[in-house]
């Protein structure tokens, strides 16, 4: 989809240059990296959400990473990664970092029990609000996964990556990836058991 | 007002290979719908041709910007480890960062005939652990002070002034600290004639406050032990010096209580702290 704009912008090694300061007007943003806004936003965006606790810090953390692709853009290299795959690994790096601030300060343990935009696509009112009630106790028991069955979860359903997609970004096979997938599911599930246990004894 | 992602499209999969719960764990996870607000879409996209009118102006991206303070502490600390390889800039070095050389070498004071009111000077860093933990030189009180211990080696510049000696602390007013402990003794004691000999340790901080008393040596009555905390409380002295400047240390001494006026023999100014009678 973005082959057209980026053979325009490339030199002979392949790296993306960024367009001459002449030529582009402040309001524009480069042609590559406009494709890549409209076509892998909501990815990015979907990746986050899945990762972080809020939608303020999941617009936080997406500006925040298109922001570092922007300013990294003349170092990206298609021969080592699809651009999706790229802004997925930046994102990736920035939810670390984010969870690593939170873990610092204390603060990580943030209740996911309001997810106002996290909404189930069921038709009916009644199955909504069932379905929604679900989702919560999914999202809380996801929180307790370890961060490796969150970030291929996040891959998977957020960004909505392929097996191969996933494989690239994560560097491992695709066989490894499905294992992965199957595990962080089947520890997801264990996840909401406990927690409906939990909520049984209280 | 939001957009709202129904998710991916497609999952690639491994339907029909897994049990039906994590098929319908699954399910449930690809029919999660994120809803975004709708101009977050606008803002960001005007956020990112603003940072790229910067970068093309020239002007350095914000967190450019933050990396100068981080190159600017780097440089110095690498400039410093280089001076720390040369001899005459090691010496310069250390002379800007100790103004004030001392000696590395003990100093023990012979008690002179002057009056003196510390008994024995144990250290002088300030612990952190409870003082029972830590070796303290047991003196005789009449004997020898000692100054405080000497702090981890500094090099001596020979051609610099000798420092001034390093002084003990004392107590400010020796005949009010003599009433500040009479004052402590419980008249209920006294009346019943006992009395007894108190050791305690203290920290004389370097505006000369005594802080954290305790308990060496009990006297074997608590009600002795605890009026000897109140008045060694209560008590001030002119801190200890080291290179001219006021320091803090541990300071031992005894106070002595002892009922029966008559029997009370007068101290030699050294034994200040050893309380006389009660009048």
């Amino acid at each position: 989809m973005t082959n057209s704009t980026e053979t325009r912008t490339r030199g002979r090694s392949g790296r993306a240059r960024r367009p001459g300061g002449e030529a582009a007007a402040a309001a524009e943003l480069p042609p590559d990296f406009e494709a890549w806004f409209r076509d892998h936003r909501e990815s990015v965006y979907r990746y986050v959400r899945f990762r972080v606790a809020t939608r303020e810090v999941a617009e936080d953390i997406t500006s925040e990473v298109f922001l570092k692709a922007l300013r990294a853009l003349d170092r990206y290299d298609r021969k080592r990664s699809a651009p999706r795959t790229w802004l997925l690994r930046i994102a990736r790096n920035s939810v670390t970092d984010h969870l690593r601030t939170l873990k610092r300060w204390g603060s990580l343990h943030i209740s996911l029990d309001r997810v106002p935009d996290l909404v189930s696509r069921s038709p009916s009112q009644e199955e909504r609000i069932l379905h929604e009630e679900e989702l919560r106790k999914l999202f809380n028991a996801a929180a307790t996964l370890r961060e490796s069955d969150q970030e291929v979860l996040s891959l998977r359903y957020g960004a909505g990556l392929s097996n191969v997609e996933m494989a690239e970004s994560l560097k491992v096979s695709a066989n490894a990836v499905a294992v992965r997938i199957h595990r962080a599911l089947v520890r997801l599930k264990a996840a909401v058991a406990e927690q409906e246990r939990g909520a049984g004894n209280r | 007002m939001s957009r709202r992602y129904d998710g991916p499209r497609s999952f690639p999969g491994t339907h029909g290979k897994w049990s039906p719960d994590l098929d319908r764990l699954d399910r449930n996870l690809r029919e999660i719908v994120i809803e975004e607000r709708t101009s977050f879409e606008a803002e960001l996209r005007a956020e990112l041709a603003a940072e790229y009118g910067r970068l093309l102006s020239g002007w350095p991206a914000r967190s450019a910007r933050r990396r100068w303070p981080r190159l600017a502490a780097a440089a110095v600390v690498l400039l410093l480890m280089g001076a720390s390889l040369v001899p005459a800039a090691r010496a310069s070095l250390v002379r800007l960062l100790f103004p004030a050389p001392e000696s590395v070498e003990p100093v023990t004071v012979a008690q002179s005939s002057e009056p003196r009111t510390v008994v024995s000077v144990v250290r002088p860093e300030r612990p952190s652990a409870v003082p029972e933990e830590r070796v303290l030189p047991e003196m005789e009180e009449s004997a020898q002070v000692s100054a405080p211990l000497p702090e981890p080696h500094r090099p001596v510049l020979r051609d610099e002034p000798l420092p001034p000696p390093p002084t003990l602390p004392a107590l400010q007013d020796p005949a009010q600290a003599r009433r500040t402990v009479a004052e402590e003794y419980p008249v209920a004691l006294q009346e019943a004639g006992i009395g007894g000999v108190v050791r305690v340790l203290v920290w004389v901080g370097p505006d000369g406050t005594a802080e954290t008393p305790r308990v060496r040596n009990s006297s074997g009555v608590s009600g002795l032990d605890e009026a000897a905390m109140r008045a060694t409380h209560a008590l001030e002295f002119v801190p200890a010096t080291r290179s001219g400047r006021t320091v803090g240390t541990w300071v031992e001494f005894s106070i002595r209580f002892l009922p029966n006026a008559a029997e009370a023999q007068p101290a030699p100014e050294y034994q200040a702290f050893e309380i006389p009678p009660i009048n």
